[in-house]
């Protein structure tokens, strides 16, 4: 078996402060094989930015993490922030949602492209700045050369994520971790950026973690899907079966909410609203709004069920269709 | 008898530049008729908030005529703006920065009818409290602060403000973007009724066709200013005739992995307003593209046997 690129075992994060620890993620759990582009899924609150932030080291001071995280077989260590982030450099890699802001607006990119790749890979400024070129133009920004003496402002948000992109794949990665890297953008780039992910994580080998809550986007670019729900996974397996037939009532509830296209029915929506982090709950998180809870539900906590292919947390699942 | 709520015929609005003039609205005419919602799509920097800005008259239209139930607004007195202003109510897109976070939810829903009718008191309260009611949320509420909902909830008040006026016409300016994708589904289902109850026409901007779709019954694709298909919306999702449109319905991410292999990836990205493309906008990215596109500019024309007008020498 190949050495996962991106491995979390039991990820705690809570945030301290002078009314206590609340705690936002509850033991979370993954796999990502090297090339494999895996979603992330859930509702604003959920967790799903906060397993790789503190994975990466990019939580604050007062976050409390336990658990473990290796990235190609190497231990991250975890109790302090600024120890993890040393720990990760140079096998992580980040895309963010706005790249208007991911971007500084006083400098060149090529200035904080090179300054990125240098402090990552630990290169001289010239090869630096090669590599950067060579992203360019693999990423097919128009003339690559100029478009490096651009400042933020002059581009659009299209091409600056491309130009993230680049960057994140100059530094040559284990793990990539896309948090909702078009939700920003029109579908027609959309379609363009994630076709563009897409080739160069199978091309390189990088693992791959995609968060966002478009379920379309899911279908379109990822293999497996981890689904959150109030700091935990609530249900994992591959992108076909989560999408055609999930097994968490969750799942089905969003995907029930998602609009399609050429179905012009009303939405089912999800009553209430997710709860909130540090509430204290006893039995399944989505019981209040859930439309199938037996006694069960309401009571005890269901645990993440192994099943021979993927798996769920839920005490009265959907039933399997026999096709 | 239907009677058109808000006509608006070659609406145009440039903003000259030190680079040269960008036609940002360039001669853009629709009608939207009472209990009937009109959507506009397109990229961004196509052009849909500035037309939505230039027909509430918060931005001055450089040509064109906008015709609200009759009194042409290019024309009308201060006195004739206000009682029309009244009667259209607008939401934009993001709820966290349209609501005041000083003001409770109460003032925000009811400063309108304090204005414009004068409501103080209990009766100010009652509708207020109604108002709130109507959208689905509590009567406590309006005691509030914004910072206290939630972005479906902060969008839901936005919506009972936008209604405090009995509006005929409300203008959406991508209403659900910031939203989780359940909590979209409330506000577009919340839109739906009040459209059927209370039958109030709607100006739809979105750039999301897959929640323009449900709502509207006339949908306008602009592309760098211009519309280049408009018509029914159903017989434009079923069969898109522009080769943008198709592109457009064609880059939405469908939710079956199955299709993956199917698509085509669209072609560039939209051009700088500033140098737009001399003939068809669209003609720098089609991949139907003939010599004619490249200089001359094809006309909104009707498509034979189909409600629709397309702006494409194809269909012509």
């Amino acid at each position: 078996m190949t050495v996962p690129a991106f491995s979390v075992r039991d990820l705690r994060v809570g945030y301290s402060s002078r009314r206590g620890v609340t705690q936002v993620l509850h033991g979370v759990s993954m796999d990502i094989a090297p090339g494999e582009i895996v979603g992330m899924v859930g509702e604003s609150g959920s967790g799903k930015s906060t397993t790789p932030s503190a994975a990466l080291g990019l939580v604050t001071e007062n976050a409390i993490v336990t658990g473990s995280v290796e990235m190609a077989g190497q231990p991250i260590r975890l109790g302090r922030a600024k120890e993890t982030r040393q720990d990760a450099r140079g096998k992580a890699s980040v895309i963010f949602q706005q790249p208007m802001r991911a971007f500084s607006p006083y400098d060149r990119l090529d200035r904080q492209i090179t300054d990125a790749i240098m402090a990552q890979i630990g290169v001289s400024r010239a090869e630096a700045h090669q590599k950067a070129l060579d992203g360019f133009t693999e990423l097919k920004l128009p003339d690559p050369a100029l478009a490096l003496r651009k400042y933020p402002h002059q581009m659009s948000g299209g091409q600056l994520q491309r130009a993230m992109i680049a960057l994140a794949f100059a530094c040559k990665p284990q793990v990539l971790i896309c948090d909702e890297p078009t939700t920003a953008l029109d579908v027609t780039v959309q379609a363009q950026v994630i076709h563009m992910i897409r080739t160069l994580a199978e091309e390189r080998g990088v693992g791959v973690l995609f968060i966002t809550h478009d379920l379309g986007v899911v279908a379109e670019i990822c293999d497996r899907v981890y689904v959150m729900y109030s700091g935990q996974i609530v249900e994992e397996n591959t992108v076909n079966a989560v999408l055609k037939q999930p097994r968490h009532r969750y799942t089905r509830a969003l995907l029930n909410s998602t609009p399609v296209m050429g179905e012009k029915t009303r939405f089912q929506t999800i009553p209430g609203n997710a709860p909130g982090a540090g509430e204290i709950k006893v039995g399944c998180p989505f019981a209040p709004r859930c439309q199938a809870t037996n006694d069960l539900c309401t009571t005890e906590f269901p645990a993440l069920q192994h099943q021979a292919e993927g798996s769920f947390a839920c005490h009265n699942p959907e039933p399997l269709e026999t096709v | 008898m239907e009677q058109a709520v808000l006509e608006v015929s070659d609406l145009c609005k440039f903003f000259p530049t030190p680079a040269g003039l960008v036609h940002a609205v360039d001669h853009v005419s629709f009608t939207i008729d009472q209990g009937h919602s009109v959507a506009v799509v397109g990229e961004s920097g196509c052009g849909k908030t500035t037309l939505a800005l230039s027909l509430l008259q918060l931005i001055k239209a450089t040509s064109g005529h906008v015709i609200f139930e009759g009194l042409d607004t290019a024309t009308a007195t201060r006195a004739e703006l206000l009682e029309l202003r009244q009667k259209i109510g607008v939401v934009f897109q993001d709820p966290h920065s349209s609501l005041n976070p000083r003001m409770r939810v109460g003032d925000s829903v009811g400063e309108a009818l304090k204005v414009h009718r004068g409501m103080k008191g209990s009766e100010l309260r009652a509708k207020v409290g109604q108002l709130l009611e109507d959208v689905g949320m509590p009567v406590s509420a309006a005691e509030r602060f914004p910072h206290q909902f939630s972005g479906g909830q902060r969008q839901r008040i936005a919506i009972a403000r936008a209604l405090a006026l009995d509006p005929h016409l409300i203008v959406l300016d991508e209403p659900t973007s910031a939203l989780d994708v359940s909590v979209q589904a409330q506000v577009l289902n919340l839109l739906a009724d009040l459209k059927r109850d209370k039958g109030i026409s709607y100006l739809f901007i979105s750039h999301s066709l897959a929640t323009v779709e449900y709502l509207a019954d006339t949908l306008l694709v602009m592309y760098l200013g211009r519309v280049v298909e408009s018509g029914s919306a159903d017989e434009i999702f079923a069969n898109p005739k522009h080769p943008y449109t198709q592109m457009l319905v064609g880059s939405v991410p469908q939710l079956d992995p199955d299709m993956r292999s199917k698509r085509t990836m669209p072609k560039g990205e939209i051009p700088s307003p500033i140098n737009r493309p001399t003939g068809c906008p669209f003609s720098s990215r089609c991949s139907q593209v003939m010599d004619k596109c490249r200089d001359q500019v094809p006309e909104l024309l009707q498509v034979e046997g189909a409600n629709v007008q397309t702006a494409c020498f194809l269909n012509q």
